[in-house]
């Protein structure tokens, strides 16, 4: 693991951030830029870090000073911008028509900051992802007992400005980050006077810790799945000692209400999307009666995807609930209260994230809320609602699958059903969702946002294929996803993004897709079909895939093979054991 | 003294330690620019946990410069 921003000082980021530049050097470079109306050209080295932290080939750029609206105009080859615009800084440039002007000229200011605002979000509108600090005039005003004129300003900019409009924008909150370090930590006057340069270095370092979350949700990186051992950890007390009876986690003490609320924080994640598990050594009879009858606990059966109570070591289980999730152990984030079991989870899987009940159970939930920022942050879509029960009828399908004598005999009473989706706006969050979390079964790799996935689906030269499966025993929901163009006035098309969630992997329908995906070129009158394998660390299992669909083999250069297949060549797979259909 | 600071200076170029000779001053390292100035004081604060006055920040122009800075704090400090 790379050492977090918090824990390197700066000259030692600015190497360790050369270093990694190298590593990832040859990988196709992602471009940032910051644009800003102070000197931030600090964070250039601390913005790369992060995103190269994830894994993300970045390069940053800061933009001229005070030249935001230029800028915006400049950066179409970006995937990330961020936005420092100041009204504190803009402010002192305004103020003596201002004071002349009264009220007027001051409505006047905000319209003007706004509409500059504006045209600044318009201008990134096709940027993936735009981080815009909102107006904050702390710095300024913090110790005016009364609104002074820059607060009225901000409230009223904030008042005018409706962020939803634009999709592809995180608003920032500069005051949970003043919050945080203080105003007079984050801000250096002597950098200010001097060189424009407002913010400290501290601060620069933390407004990028605090991004962070959705930067790595974005590159894919962040964790998955919460595994929770239970004594000590989702309740107080030794369920084999203290006895059902004895356990706390209720209302009625001090300690019980620690580890409700911890429960409560792990519902919210649960219905944010994150997949929760159990891993404990207990009896497993003791565990089922408390999760079934335990008046207390909010943590219940049906919230929970994975179990391991039993008597073996953690990282044995640990290594299994990934195995049974399908997920990489760096996915997994593990919460228990004993250090020695932690520590061996540390030394044997580095890549799980660890973390331990503090000793002072009082700082349990607010420490546990700072780690569970590493979580992926999903807006909250039907398929997230739907995980939870999907991932238990896998238990099933397991259970079912040991009853057949062949493979396909098991497959064929799944009864798998899959429907395909042409260009359908209300699938762009999930389709977006999918780039960016699956791994393992995805040909390219790309990741996109929302807003860019809507921006295909609106395309005339584009199509956006999403595939909803299910069988006798749920729905996956929405799990597969097929991007392609058309060029050469239709006759040809390169296929873009080709991913299958790690869900309904191993039934064929791998295969499936592909027959379907065939017969929608075949709809739009194409002739030839190209493709292309990019090789990432996880995604090896998919290098079979094109070739086995009947492509041949066009070229190989570093990690990309690229490969092509004129239409009437095609082999249908017609599995007949899944019914396709089209909506 | 003066090698820790030829070491944060490196970093903040972004130059091997040994291109940066003992004379090295905004004048001699053309990569020393203001932009650079500035990540330079962040870093060198950073590194040896303290803050410059208003003053020192403009003295701070060449490698010996900053050394003899840092070294008034330093004997500064085991007087206090």
């Amino acid at each position: 693991m790379t050492p977090g921003l918090l824990d390197l000082d700066y000259s030692e980021l600015l190497n360790r951030n050369r270093e990694l530049g190298d590593a990832l050097a040859g990988a196709e470079a992602v471009s940032a830029a910051v644009l800003a109306n102070t000197t931030v050209d600090p964070l250039k080295e601390i913005l790369e870090y992060a995103l190269r932290r994830a894994r993300v080939p970045a390069t940053v750029r800061i933009g001229g000073f005070d030249s935001i609206v230029q800028d915006s105009e400049r950066c179409s080859d970006c995937r990330i911008v961020a936005v420092f615009f100041d009204a504190g800084v803009a402010l002192p440039d305004a103020l003596a028509g201002l004071l002349k002007g009264g009220e007027a000229a001051e409505r006047e200011f905000v319209a003007e900051m706004a509409r500059r605002t504006r045209t600044v979000l318009e201008n990134l509108k096709a940027i993936p992802l735009v981080l815009f600090n909102r107006f904050c005039p702390l710095p300024w005003t913090c110790f005016a007992p009364e609104q002074r004129r820059l607060d009225r300003i901000c409230a009223q900019l904030e008042q005018a400005l409706d962020f939803s409009q634009w999709p592809n924008v995180a608003p920032v909150d500069l005051a949970k980050i003043f919050a945080r370090i203080g105003v007079a930590e984050s801000v250096d006057w002597r950098l200010y006077y001097r060189a424009r340069a407002l913010y400290s270095l501290r601060f620069l370092t933390c407004w990028v810790d605090q991004v962070e979350p959705i930067l790595t949700s974005l590159a894919g990186t962040a964790r998955k799945a919460l595994i929770f051992d239970c004594d000590n950890t989702l309740w107080q007390g030794i369920l084999g000692e203290d006895g059902f009876d004895g356990i706390e986690m209720g209302m009625d003490t001090p300690r019980g209400r620690v580890f409700r609320e911890v429960q409560q924080d792990i519902l919210e994640l649960a219905h944010g999307g994150i997949i929760l598990g159990l891993c404990s050594r207990n009896n497993p009879d003791e565990v089922d009666e408390v999760l079934a009858r335990h008046p207390d606990m909010l943590v219940r059966e049906p919230l929970l995807s994975v179990r391991r109570v039993n008597w073996e070591d953690k990282v044995s289980s640990l290594a299994a609930i990934a195995k049974e999730l399908n997920i990489g152990l760096d996915a997994i984030a593990f919460v228990d209260d004993s250090p020695q079991e932690l520590l061996a989870v540390e030394q044997q899987l580095p890549e799980v994230a660890v973390f331990q009940v503090p000793v002072r159970l009082s700082e349990y939930p607010s420490s546990f809320r700072r780690f569970a920022r590493q979580f992926a942050l999903n807006h909250a879509t039907g398929e997230d609602a739907r995980r939870t029960a999907m991932y238990r009828s896998e238990a099933l399908r397991r259970d079912a699958a040991g009853h057949f004598a062949t493979r396909e005999d098991y497959l064929r009473s799944l009864q798998l059903r899959i429907r395909v989706h042409r260009d359908n706006p209300e699938h762009a969050r999930r389709v977006a969702q999918l780039t960016q979390k699956t791994n393992q079964f995805n040909l390219t790799t790309i990741r996109y946002t929302e807003a860019e996935v809507l921006r295909m689906v609106s395309s005339e030269s584009q199509r956006v294929l999403s595939l909803e499966v299910s069988d006798r025993f749920g729905e996956y929901g929405i799990t597969g996803v097929a991007i392609y163009d058309l060029r050469a006035g239709g006759r040809e098309s390169h296929i873009d993004t080709l991913l299958l969630s790690c869900r309904v992997l191993g039934r064929e329908v791998e295969l499936a897709l592909m027959d379907a995906l065939i017969d929608q070129l075949r709809a739009d009158g194409v002739a030839t079909v190209h493709a292309r394998y990019v090789l990432t660390r996880k995604n090896t299992q998919a290098e079979w895939y094109f070739e086995r669909c009947g492509f041949s083999l066009v070229g190989q250069a570093g990690e990309v093979t690229t490969y092509a297949l004129s239409l009437p060549d095609y082999k249908p797979f017609e599995c007949d054991y899944i019914a396709r259909s089209y909506a | 003294m003066r090698e820790r600071v030829k070491a944060v200076l490196a970093s903040v170029i972004g130059v091997k330690m040994s291109e940066i000779g003992d004379d090295a001053s905004v004048s001699t390292l053309e990569a020393w620019d203001s932009i650079k100035q500035i990540k330079l004081i962040m870093a060198l604060e950073d590194r040896f946990g303290l803050m410059f006055d208003d003053d020192e920040i403009s003295e701070l122009i060449s490698l010996d410069c900053i050394a003899q800075a840092l070294e008034r704090r330093q004997a500064a400090r085991r007087q206090a």
